[in-house]
């Protein structure tokens, strides 16, 4: 390891896909595992792949710490946490890190699935010593790692990440759609009509908001993002919270990160599918003269920086 | 009680009875927030706009305007917070709320709703859209005309 690795233990969007036609990329939904060369140890998302991991790190470690930084809080990226063997153990601590919602505290969020009706093990059952940290926009060091968010277009909270570390840096979103910029169905174009000059000026600004991925992007040494769709599923599944690989594509090539890491395969995509996906995208790069390298995440595969 | 005094007075009511400003836009992007100022100004709302959410709530106390267009994704403090800030609160629960965002979905949509925000908007839409809502929020309706 020179400044970190990165280890895929769920990659899989929506739902665990468990079974024969995903064996390859595997159908454990989000988690990361990010170790620092003599740094902290985090985790990204707390998907139903986080199980795996906890167990491994009972037998590894003693007590366990680590940093749980949570995305959102859709199912498929909370569900593993009650599975997590490691936060019922006295002496490990952990702190989970995300956003609020408006209407409840990240505490409270995570606590909630864990109600009796959903679950019979309360949170208070975890015997590790367990903190929270609310998230904005915001940039901060935890422990030598600069670590900075962005909200992403996805409904609800759900934040981005960018970690740098000894001069090398990888962005995790997740859970991302590119903003539109249409104006609403079934409305008249009236530029040029108005006999306000500031009536066009408001109907011809467009804030490009994508340009706010590309900015937080920019220069990174590996971009892992949702790349849930082939473009023709995107016309019918816009306003899903996803993005068609093509725009990830994109995203990298303006940001002119070095390393693409295609995230979050679709539930209905069998390992074919996702190969596929990865050709495609990988020709999309050589079209546009761009050197970047380009991979599909994988269930098991660690990457190292 | 002097002249100038009885004046001084009436002035203090005024300001306390009458909002400085019909409308206040809440947005980070500051040429988008300065945009809609114009906009609304020009069809003769006393308007105006601040950029630094953090700082929204305080203000939004101090002024009461009567509707507040108010972004959603902000970095300080976030849209639906500030919604729901205003909402709760006695001294500013009256305030009609537009949320006017870039995020376009139904679950963000429905959520700002039950929050209490009258009306929610994806961004870009037309001048004459915002415009209608506006008038719809802030001006009275026949009925209300009559019975004045």
């Amino acid at each position: 390891m020179k400044s970190f690795q990165i280890k895929f233990w769920g990659v899989r969007g929506s739902i665990p896909t468990p079974g024969p036609r995903t064996i390859r990329y595997g159908g454990n939904t989000p988690c990361l595992e990010v170790r620092f060369q003599n740094g902290p140890f985090f985790i990204l998302d707390a998907g139903s792949g986080i199980r795996d991991l906890g167990n491994k790190l009972l037998k590894e470690k003693d007590p366990v710490e680590a940093f749980i930084f949570i995305s959102h809080f859709h199912w498929d990226h909370i569900q593993g946490l009650p599975f997590f063997r490691p936060a019922y153990k006295p002496g490990n601590r952990f702190t989970i890190l995300g956003s609020d919602d408006a209407a409840m505290a990240l505490d409270q969020i995570i606590a909630f699935q864990m109600n009796p009706t959903y679950f019979p093990v309360a949170i208070q059952d975890m015997r590790a010593e367990i903190r929270f940290r609310s998230l904005r926009e915001e940039s901060f060091e935890l422990q030598g790692v600069h670590v900075q968010t962005i909200y992403l277009n996805h409904p609800g909270y759900a934040l981005g990440y960018r970690f740098t570390y000894r001069g090398k840096s990888f962005v995790y979103f997740s859970d991302n759609e590119p903003f539109q910029d249409q104006y609403p169905p079934g409305t008249t174009n009236t530029i040029g009509q108005h006999k306000n000059r500031v009536e066009d000026l408001f109907d011809n600004f467009v804030e490009n908001k994508n340009e706010h991925f590309v900015e937080f992007c920019r220069g990174a040494d590996v971009l892992i993002h949702d790349s849930q769709y082939f473009p023709e599923e995107y016309e019918i599944k816009q306003t899903w919270g996803h993005s068609p690989f093509t725009f990830t594509v994109d995203l990298a090539i303006q940001s002119g990160v070095k390393h693409l890491i295609l995230f979050h395969h679709d539930p209905d995509h069998n390992d074919d599918k996702v190969d596929q996906k990865l050709v495609l995208a990988k020709s999309f790069l050589q079209d546009r003269g761009a050197n970047i390298q380009c991979y599909a995440a994988r269930e098991g595969w660690s990457f190292v920086l | 009680m002097g002249k100038h005094m009885e004046q001084h007075f009436r002035d203090e009511q005024n300001h306390m009875t009458t909002p400085r400003y019909d409308i206040i836009v809440i947005d980070d992007n500051y040429e988008q927030a300065n945009i809609i100022k114009l906009l609304v100004q020009e069809y003769g709302f006393k308007a105006n706009f601040i950029t630094d959410s953090h700082k929204a709530f305080e203000i939004i106390k101090k002024e009461k305007p009567r509707l507040i267009i108010l972004d959603l994704m902000m970095p300080e403090v976030d849209g639906l917070r500030l919604c729901k800030m205003i909402k709760e609160d006695p001294e500013t629960a009256d305030t009609r709320i537009i949320i006017y965002s870039g995020k376009m979905y139904e679950s963000d949509r429905r959520k700002a709703l039950a929050l209490g925000a009258d009306l929610f908007l994806t961004k870009p839409t037309r001048s004459y859209i915002l415009l209608d809502a506006i008038k719809n929020l802030l001006l009275p309706t026949t009925d209300e005309i009559i019975s004045n």
